[in-house]
This record gives C-alpha cells, sequence and structure tokens, in this order.
C-alpha cells in the first residue's frame, strides 16, 4: 500500500485522473473566438444571425390593444365638448324664453297695479 | 401586396384606430429587429417598441405626421430615440433582474444566442456610440441615414463611430490577454 503511493508512476496516474475534470469557462472560448474574429467580421455574423427577428402577429394584437384606450378616451371628451355646445345654445334661448316671460309678467304685473290703483281712485 | 403606409396614415389621422393594424404588421418585424439590437434584449426592445407605437399612434391621431418623410422611416426614427432613452435609463438605473420575453416565439435560438453575444460584445459603450455601431455595422445603414434616425451630422456619427471600435478594439484585446494567461 505504502509502496503503490510512493511509486512515481502512480501518483502521476492519479494526478491526471484528479485533473482530468479541469475545462475553461465559456468566458475564454467567447475570449478566444473573439481574438480571432475582426471585430467587422463578427458584428456582421451577428446582424445575420439576428436577421429573422420577429414578435408574431400576438404583438401586434398587444399593441393595438394597448393604443385602443387612446380614441376611447378621445371619443368621451369629444362627446363633452359636443354636448357642451349643444348646452350652451339650449341655455341661450332658455334664456331668452325668460326674458320674453318676465316682461310679459312684468307687463301684466304693471297692469294689474294700475288698474287696482284706478279701482282705489274710483271708490274715493 | 404593396400598402402605401402613408395613405394608411392619413386614415389614422382622420379618427380611423382600425387602420393602425397594417402599419404595425407591416412595420413590426423590422422595427423589432432594431430595437432587439439596440438593447441587446428581447423583453426590453418588446416594451420600448410598444411605447413607440402608442406614441406614434399618439402622433398621428393628433396631425403631427407632416407625411414629409417616408412612414416607416419616420418610425425607425422615433423606436431608435425611444432605445437610446432607454440604454441611458438602464445605464443609471441598471435592472436587478432581467425579464422576460413575452412575444418571442417565432425566435430561434440561434438568434438569441446571437442577441446575447451582440449585448456583450456592446456592453459598456456610451448609449449613442452604442446606437451609431449598430445602426451602421448591425443594420447596414450609411452614416447619413444613420445621422438622420438620430437627428445629428454625418461627422458627429463618424467620430462616434471611431469610438466605439475603439473601446471594441480594446476590449478584445484585454480579452486576448486573458487568453494568453490561461495559456501561460
Amino acid at each position: 500500500m505504502a509502496k503503490r503511493e510512493t511509486d512515481p508512476l502512480s501518483a502521476l496516474e492519479a494526478l491526471g485522473r484528479a485533473t482530468e475534470g479541469l475545462e475553461p469557462s465559456d468566458a475564454f472560448s467567447d475570449a478566444l473566438m473573439a481574438s480571432l474574429e475582426p471585430e467587422t467580421e463578427r458584428l456582421a455574423r451577428l446582424s445575420r444571425q439576428t436577421d429573422g427577428l420577429d414578435p408574431g402577429p400576438s404583438f401586434t394584437d398587444e399593441v393595438l390593444r394597448r393604443v385602443g384606450s387612446s380614441p376611447r378616451e378621445n371619443a368621451w371628451s369629444d362627446g363633452v365638448v359636443r354636448l357642451a355646445r349643444f348646452a350652451l345654445v339650449g341655455a341661450a334661448a332658455a334664456a331668452a324664453v325668460c326674458l320674453v316671460l318676465s316682461s310679459q309678467a312684468e307687463r301684466v304685473f304693471d297692469s294689474a297695479v294700475l288698474e287696482s290703483v284706478a279701482a282705489v281712485e274710483v271708490d274715493e | 401586396m404593396v400598402v402605401d403606409l402613408r395613405l394608411v396614415a392619413a386614415r389614422v389621422a382622420d379618427g380611423d384606430a382600425s387602420s393602425f393594424r397594417p402599419i404595425v404588421d407591416h412595420t413590426r418585424a423590422p422595427l423589432y429587429r432594431l430595437a432587439a439590437r439596440l438593447t441587446g434584449s428581447l423583453a426590453d426592445a418588446e416594451d420600448v417598441l410598444q411605447e413607440a407605437y402608442a406614441n406614434a399612434f399618439r402622433a398621428l391621431s393628433e396631425g403631427r405626421y407632416d407625411g414629409r418623410a417616408k412612414l416607416e422611416t419616420w418610425l425607425y426614427r422615433i423606436v431608435t430615440n425611444a432605445c437610446v432613452d432607454h440604454l441611458r435609463k438602464r445605464r443609471e438605473r441598471p435592472a436587478e433582474t432581467a425579464k422576460e420575453p413575452r412575444f418571442d416565439g417565432l425566435v430561434r435560438a440561434e438568434a438569441r444566442v446571437a442577441l446575447r453575444e451582440l449585448d456583450v460584445v456592446l456592453a459598456g459603450l456610451a448609449p449613442l456610440d452604442r446606437a451609431a455601431l449598430v445602426l451602421v455595422s448591425v443594420e447596414g445603414l450609411s452614416a447619413r441615414e444613420a445621422a438622420e434616425a438620430l437627428g445629428t451630422t454625418e461627422g458627429a456619427i463618424e467620430q462616434r463611430l471611431v469610438r466605439a471600435r475603439a473601446e471594441l478594439r480594446h476590449k478584445t484585446n484585454e480579452g486576448s490577454r486573458d487568453v494568453e494567461a490561461h495559456r501561460g
């Protein structure tokens, strides 16, 4: 047992087995590839490899769902503006009618007062 | 089928919100690709692109698209600037956890890996330097077209490209030194 441990060949074999799992990280491969590939060629390759990117039709649906709220808000505010115009015209018409009614009422009141004054004068 | 997007945009300006669908359908893929390349993330690309489309819809509805540039060019500019703003915000406040994309069903595994690699390559660049490099070296625009997209001059784009490429070379040299150290 002790003899096998001190045997230089066995020790080397053991060290070989112990270092079998050594492996550089991905960063090593990246750095190696980057050092071999010129920067312009690397960017051109990455451009080709990312050429087919497409989010698909569901992305369009999501965008339309999102922007769909904007016209609804506009329509609501547009409706308020439209109603306000009608309300303004209605208020002006109502004011004119009120003016006519109040002047009529005033005339009726005045004539009633005159009639009652005349009646008092006749009594006296 | 060729769709005249300026006519479609005019319908949106007249209040026909449903006409926005052909615009999104027609421009979705190239603008998603642009946003993904600029931000280096599918999830960020989705968020930025949705926001950009919402802004574009509002601008169209309010008659702020004058029709001088092609609609595609106008949208390209909106998305580019939205991505640059996003990169600036991300630089100031980095996200603690990476978000998952929701609309990546059609994206191939190779494209995902390439996008991650692109983000690693471009990491550390200033947002406008990164945008200039992506527009010219990845999107294939001329310096003049990239300047139009970013609202700057051709000279400014050339300067940004020189700076971005020098930064990439510096990173690559550092990587080579790491490889040498591994070998040593």
